[in-house]
């Protein structure tokens, strides 16, 4: 096999582009609706593939779920519970993966490519694929984002009063973007492999994650009433101090990381997504969060007062039963 | 416009109750009939069973479409809380999707026509209308954010002027293309189009986010739910077998050398003409057959 260049390697890459854009639909457009629900993963299996095979054939579909990335909060990839499992073969490779990058670095202070590790390439018009390897495309661009001050357009809303919107940060760059910018910068061999470790590792501890979970007990201050959460985000709930133990009906999809039950017949229960639920006796309500983040701790006061933690370390907190909420 | 389905009133007067809708004085009935008409949307019709539409209300945004009811309605309470709650969210989300500095007059101008004041007849018609619960009401505004942006910028396309016909050429004209690019170009195009369309719907949509839309990785990993290393693994492994394929192709089918086909490469990079898609698709179906 011959040796791919820089040139026509950024040939191939025009005309693929140039190719990828003339996307042609073989079925009606979606509705914004339906484009949201996808990205949230709040769709049914079946569902979710037929949307996903027509954004892979609809340009003007594509752009929308663009834009709808684009404008998401940064935070951290949760991988669907499907993708977690398909991963479960990785974990008894960790130590030794990364014994042998260590072992490697230290011992002859040359950082071969690997097959899996991502090496920090010019963008796609202007990369080169590595020799040997199979080459890893990366690219990072600071999401744009400008103050947020001035007041609404009062033809739009015409009584209500205009609180003065929180300002939003400089152009936030997550942290994989930054190893990405800071590796295309360096240039030199020892910050790619410091990179290339850090991204090999991050899957590896993600995948991880989920197998050393244990189930979640949630106690009441009623010793006979408790909920619990499972590894794989189900939760059930016992009103028998765990003699037995009854689902407790969660929409398709959701997944559960945390819960705190105030009272015997109150538990508020956090999750993927964005997801934030009270169950209230039996039944079971879902509380608007303002962001589609993963939760991961939950601290209830009462059926309407709580605080809760984003993956990221933020408290969002609620006095109103999720009607409204108060960021750090 | 789907009928509504006819629901039990008992569910939804536990629905209304689960969503406090009556905190923003939307009643039963109306609420009854926003789960109804979400359900015909969301529920097939060869599908709408009892237990089928109650599992569906069940995976619904409850808080949301009681918010987006009322304010449908004009409610004054659920306006307050829209502006507060969702307004810098908009803005912000705006700003991210129009780089060109107009996010503002965009989250402004779906503001109107969420209020309702565009139909000019004196009656609303909110754009809250089109939201059923299936999302967040906070991604569903920044996907209607989204899809008003593609269509603006589509249309700008469609009414930009045509280049002055005296100014010069950026590029020689097609006529004057030499030939071997000419006869490259018109043998890989058919062929990369082929190779794409082998590719399974994940792996074109993961490519058309890097290409053609121009996603980072951390954006595709969050829209696809994958892992950044994950796209980037996953981008370049679709990519090495087009490349594969297509070269292949060349090599054994058409009779280019590897010398030939990295010069055809190499050539695109300074001017990659345009693409006539029809010219490609004719192309496919009757696949030329010339050799070197």
């Amino acid at each position: 096999m011959r040796k791919p260049g820089v040139t026509d390697d950024r040939g191939f890459d025009t005309l693929l582009r140039q190719a990828l854009e003339q996307a042609v639909p073989t079925s009606a457009c979606l509705d914004a609706e339906a484009i949201a629900a996808w990205s949230e993963s709040g769709l049914t299996p079946e569902e979710a593939a037929t949307i996903e095979r027509h954004l892979a054939d609809c340009a003007h579909c594509q752009s929308v779920a663009a834009g709808i990335a684009r404008s998401a909060p940064a935070g951290p990839v949760v991988l669907p519970l499907r993708d977690r499992r398909r991963l479960r073969w990785i974990v008894p490779l960790t130590a030794a993966a990364a014994a042998m990058v260590i072992w490697i670095a230290t011992d002859s202070g040359r950082f071969p490519l690997r097959e899996d590790a991502p090496v920090a390439l010019p963008p796609a018009a202007t990369r080169a694929a590595e020799p040997g390897g199979a080459e890893q495309i990366t690219r990072a661009e600071p999401l744009a984002a400008e103050p947020d001050t001035a007041p609404l357009a009062e033809a739009a809303r015409p009584a209500a009063p205009a609180p003065p919107a929180p300002a939003a940060g400089p152009a936030d760059i997550s942290a994989p973007e930054q190893r990405e910018v800071a590796a295309r910068t360096s240039g030199d061999a020892a910050g790619r492999m410091v990179d290339s470790l850090a991204a090999l590792e991050a899957p590896l501890e993600r995948a991880a994650a989920p197998l050393t979970r244990a189930v979640v007990d949630v106690a009441s201050p009623d010793p006979s009433v408790g909920w619990r959460i499972q590894p794989d985000g189900r939760v059930d709930r016992t009103t028998s101090g765990g003699a037995s133990w009854t689902s407790v009906p969660l929409p398709p999809g959701t997944i559960i990381t945390a819960g705190s039950a105030p009272t015997a017949s109150v538990c508020w229960l956090v999750g993927e997504s964005g997801s934030v639920f009270v169950s209230e006796g039996a039944g079971l309500r879902r509380l608007s969060f303002p962001e589609s983040v993963h939760l991961t701790a939950v601290t209830a006061a009462s059926a309407t007062s709580a605080v809760v933690t984003t993956s990221d370390g933020r408290m969002f907190t609620t006095v109103d039963g999720g009607t409204a909420w108060t960021p750090p | 416009m789907h009928p509504p389905v006819p629901l039990d009133r008992t569910i939804a007067a536990r629905l209304h109750a689960q969503a406090h809708a009556d905190r923003w004085g939307v009643t039963i009935d109306a609420f009854q009939l926003a789960l109804g008409a979400s359900a015909a949307r969301g529920v097939p019709a060869s599908a709408r069973g009892p237990a089928e539409v109650e599992r569906y209300l069940g995976s619904l945004h409850l808080d949301d479409l009681a918010l987006a009811c009322a304010c449908a309605a004009g409610q004054e309470a659920a306006w307050e809380h829209f502006v507060r709650e969702f307004r810098p969210v908009l803005r912000r989300a705006a700003s991210a999707i129009d780089s060109t500095g107009n996010g503002r007059e965009l989250a402004d101008s779906l503001f109107t026509d969420l209020f309702g004041l565009g139909t000019g007849s004196g009656a609303r018609a909110s754009l809250f209308r089109y939201f059923h619960g299936r999302s967040s009401l906070a991604t569903w505004l920044r996907a209607v954010l989204s899809q008003r942006h593609v269509d603006r910028v589509r249309a700008a396309r469609r009414f930009a002027p045509l280049p002055d016909e005296n100014a010069l050429p950026s590029r020689p004209p097609s006529a004057q293309e030499p030939a071997d690019r000419k006869r490259f170009l018109a043998l890989i195009r058919p062929l990369l189009a082929l190779a794409v369309a082998a590719l399974a719907a994940r792996d074109r949509l993961r490519l058309s986010s890097y290409y053609a839309q121009d996603l980072t990785l951390a954006e595709i990993g969050r829209l696809l739910g994958e892992h950044e290393a994950t796209v980037s693994r996953q981008l370049a492994r679709a990519r090495r077998a087009i490349r594969d394929s297509v070269e292949r192709q060349l090599r054994d089918a058409h009779g280019l050398s590897e010398t030939a086909i990295r010069e055809g490469l190499a050539s695109i990079v300074a001017d990659a003409g345009s693409l006539d898609l029809a010219d490609v698709l004719r192309k496919i179906d009757a696949p030329e057959r010339s050799t070197r």
